[in-house]
């Protein structure tokens, strides 16, 4: 299928200050590139009803306004990177998951490798209730080598009634070719593919007792690979918010970490620019919110300067 | 030493037969060849055999209690061919085949066939040897079987050895000579043993034959003249096949949980492919699917020329209604896919798991359910999910009880440093990483459920063993799921450890 990114159209963080009648225009155009996209030969149109959702959306405007779906887009792979032992693209993407599968039915199917559960844990049924999403919609797959991970993935998109597929793949990348397999089969199912990755941490040292200035600033990490998920993500953890219910002033030392909060960075995305911001997420209302948004700057004096 | 075994030659030479001390061979024929018993592999070779027999009835048993079982030699295979022989072109038809398929692979085997096992038993050990008879098999025509059992030596009852020679002293050569014989005399005398094997030879009693491999309850066969070899012949007579067990399973209200497809290779040897499903299926295409992958790695040397197909494992599936038009059962199945209760919603995911676990083991596919449990291992069910959901699952977690979204397997030991012996740590190491704690939540006293059987085991060393647990957080932003062993004990240093990572 032949794909064009739209570069002649601005981010539409531009857009909001534009005025009224081109920000008109401008959905309009999109909306007919969109549809151009997507009747391309390779959609099925008259195998399935139409998805019912075109886009799942984070919540927080901020993030919306920065994606060309006013969200993340259904119905395509996305690549969520994080360092390993920090399990907060987990975090994203079960969040993710819990708002996807609060508007939809279906199962959610779950790949991994059996080996990495020695290495990183397993996923914890207790935990993802707390996230909002029913641990029973899931179902787990443990392969034993990564390519029937991959495989998996695949023929669960084949499924028309699968909600959404996760692979963790740990370190190593995935490719273009797999990555656009993964991606076409997701277009054609309509179920969101969610890729898991580890990454080296930033500053590619395993022992943080060193101090943050003498990491290297080129790290294994910070090479993008390539691969055509529609949108990648780098999470990384960050210190929680408030307590709900608790004086700011009381947030002390002894009172617990707050709400989840992670540094979410938007590596890629068609038709869209990188951006990061400081997510917040909401267990009660199932929200995502900005808690701050963090300029376009390298990631390691990010990193320093949040002191929350 | 004994021989176990000697070929033709070997006896007409020199009279050595089974049973005869090395020794004593070596000494009547010098030059003799001879080779160490192999039982073991004799007894593999025997039940690939009988698998291969599989192809002229499911109905395969070894007959491995021979009177020489112990040396490895007279062994057999029954095969109860009731309902069969039709098949093959009747009895003598059926048992010529075998004979010759058999000769062919250069087995010297000897056939009987007759209205009791035992019967076929005596016929083929010790029947007439006639050349005719040995490369064709011997059929005993149904209803004769006293008159040809009349003339055969004792040993053909199977007897054990000191009742055939107890027999043999008093007279007695043939197996029609006991015909005669008041039963509560012999019974006296040697037990019951002779009587059974007597009646059993002349069917007054049953004997039960146990098949090797349990007998499908639904099979279908096909046989070629020709033996197939191309992936695409086999997948096509495999797509008939499946097609016609669609229709047995659908006339007994049937699907199959688990399949076997056999395929007897032109030399003897057995090809099995097993599948199972998560839920009772007959529809053809979707077991094509599942049996298409194995069906590719198959070994098909010269070709197959028989290919059979068993619904081994059945479980009740009612008629499925076919809607009447497309459109009427679109829109319904639309309206119920969003209750998210629908059949066909259920169905398709079913058929997912199949087609996952048809590759990678049916076991790896687990669905996770909560229990109501306070122990952090046992809160979580994972279960096959191909099987029915546990009923012991809750369906909410509570809010207040915050739980990790990795646990790790075992807890891992980590060196912590904490103020007070019961504060949480202000800084740890974990897997030789540091992290210095800046919030801490805690502690979650967990203990032993005690009021379980199975839960009473302690959560550590000591009896009274419990975990404080602490929720914490370091300096970047990473939370962890810690816990210190319970209660503190004076003098003793409490052991840390890493138990799951929050996102």
């Amino acid at each position: 299928m032949l794909r064009t990114t739209p570069s002649s159209i601005p981010s539409s963080a531009a857009s909001g200050r534009a005025a009224p009648q081109v920000s008109a225009r401008l959905a309009e155009l999109r909306r007919r590139i969109d549809a151009l996209e997507r009747a391309g030969p390779g959609h099925m149109a008259g195998q399935r009803a139409a998805p019912a959702l075109r886009a799942l959306p984070f919540g927080a405007p901020e993030i919306d306004d920065a994606l060309p779906w006013r969200g993340l887009a259904a119905g395509a792979l996305h690549e969520v990177s994080g360092p390993a032992r920090d399990a907060a693209a987990l975090g994203f993407v079960s969040a993710l998951l819990a708002r996807l599968a609060a508007r939809a039915p279906g199962a959610v199917l779950w790949c991994r490798r059996r080996g990495a559960s020695y290495e990183s844990g397993d996923i914890y049924a207790p935990g993802l209730a707390a996230f909002g999403l029913d641990p029973s919609r899931l179902i787990l797959l443990g392969a034993k080598q990564r390519r029937d991970v991959l495989w998996a993935m695949r023929e669960g998109l084949s499924c028309p009634r699968l909600l959404a597929v996760v692979g963790e793949v740990e370190t190593a990348a995935v490719g273009l070719t797999v990555s656009r397999r993964l991606q076409l089969a997701a277009e054609k199912s309509g179920a969101g593919c969610f890729l898991l990755r580890t990454v080296p941490p930033e500053g590619g040292r395993l022992n943080n007792a060193l101090p943050e200035g003498a990491a290297s600033e080129i790290t294994p990490g910070n090479v993008e690979e390539p691969s055509a998920a529609l949108s990648r993500w780098r999470l990384r953890a960050a210190p929680s918010g408030p307590v709900p219910g608790l004086a700011a002033a009381a947030a002390e030392r002894w009172f617990g970490p707050g709400r989840l909060r992670w540094h979410a960075e938007l590596r890629r995305c068609r038709a869209a620019a990188s951006r990061q911001w400081l997510v917040e997420w909401h267990h009660e209302t199932g929200n995502f919110t900005v808690a701050a948004p963090l300029c376009d700057r390298p990631v390691e004096q990010a990193a320093a300067g949040l002191a929350i | 030493m004994r021989v176990a075994a000697a070929n033709r030659a070997a006896e007409a030479a020199a009279g050595i037969v089974p049973g005869l001390a090395l020794a004593d061979a070596r000494a009547r024929l010098p030059d003799l060849r001879a080779v160490p018993a192999a039982g073991g592999a004799d007894m593999e070779a025997l039940a690939a055999l009988g698998d291969w027999c599989g192809r002229w009835t499911p109905w395969v048993a070894l007959d491995a209690a021979g009177p020489h079982a112990v040396l490895g030699a007279g062994h057999g295979l029954w095969l109860d061919i009731t309902g069969c022989a039709h098949l093959f072109g009747g009895e003598a038809a059926l048992l010529n085949d075998m004979a010759r398929r058999l000769a062919r692979f250069g087995f010297a085997a000897r056939a009987a066939l007759a209205d009791t096992p035992g019967a076929a038993w005596a016929v083929s050990h010790h029947g007439a040897a006639k050349r005719e008879r040995a490369r064709h098999g011997h059929v005993v025509a149904p209803g004769k079987t006293g008159a040809a059992l009349a003339k055969l030596p004792l040993k053909g009852l199977r007897l054990a050895a000191a009742e055939a020679d107890g027999l043999e002293r008093l007279g007695f050569r043939a197996i029609g000579d006991l015909y005669g014989i008041p039963r509560g005399a012999l019974a006296r005398r040697f037990g019951e043993g002779v009587m059974r094997r007597l009646d059993q030879a002349l069917g007054r009693e049953d004997e039960p034959l146990s098949p090797r491999r349990p007998v499908a309850p639904h099979r279908v066969r096909q046989d070629f003249a020709e033996p197939i070899a191309s992936r695409e012949a086999i997948a096509v007579t495999a797509r008939r096949l499946l097609g016609e067990l669609a229709g047995v399973l659908e006339a007994a209200g049937q699907g199959a949980r688990r399949l076997e497809l056999t395929l007897y290779r032109g030399d003897g040897k057995v090809e099995r492919i097993a599948v199972g499903t998560s839920a009772p299926v007959r529809a053809p295409s979707h077991l094509m699917r599942l049996l298409a992958e194995p069906l590719g790695a198959l070994d098909a040397g010269f070709g197959f020329d028989s290919v059979a197909l068993a619904a081994s494992i059945c479980e009740a599936l009612a008629p499925a209604q076919l809607a009447l038009d497309r459109q009427t059962a679109t829109t319904q199945s639309n309206l119920l896919a969003q209750d998210g209760t629908d059949n066909d919603n259920d169905s398709e995911v079913a058929r997912l798991i199949d087609r996952l676990g048809g590759r990678l083991g049916l076991a790896n596919v687990r669905r996770l359910a909560l229990f109501q449990s306070h122990i952090p291992e046992r809160a979580a069910l994972s279960g096959v999910a191909a099987a029915p959901p546990p009923s012991a699952q809750i369906s909410h977690w509570p809010a207040g009880r915050q739980r990790p979204l990795r646990l790790l397997p075992r807890p891992e030991a980590v060196e912590a440093v904490a103020m007070l012996p019961d504060a949480p740590p202000l800084m740890f190491r974990w897997r030789r990483m540091l992290h210095r704690v800046t919030k801490a939540e805690g502690p979650e006293r967990i203990a032993a459920e005690w009021w379980h059987a199975e839960g009473a085991q302690p959560l550590g060393g000591e009896a009274d063993s419990m975990r404080d647990y602490y929720r914490v957080e370091d300096d970047r932003g990473r939370r962890f799921w810690l816990y210190r062993d319970a209660p503190y004990r004076p003098g003793m240093a409490p052991g840390w450890w890493l138990h799951g990572l929050f996102g």
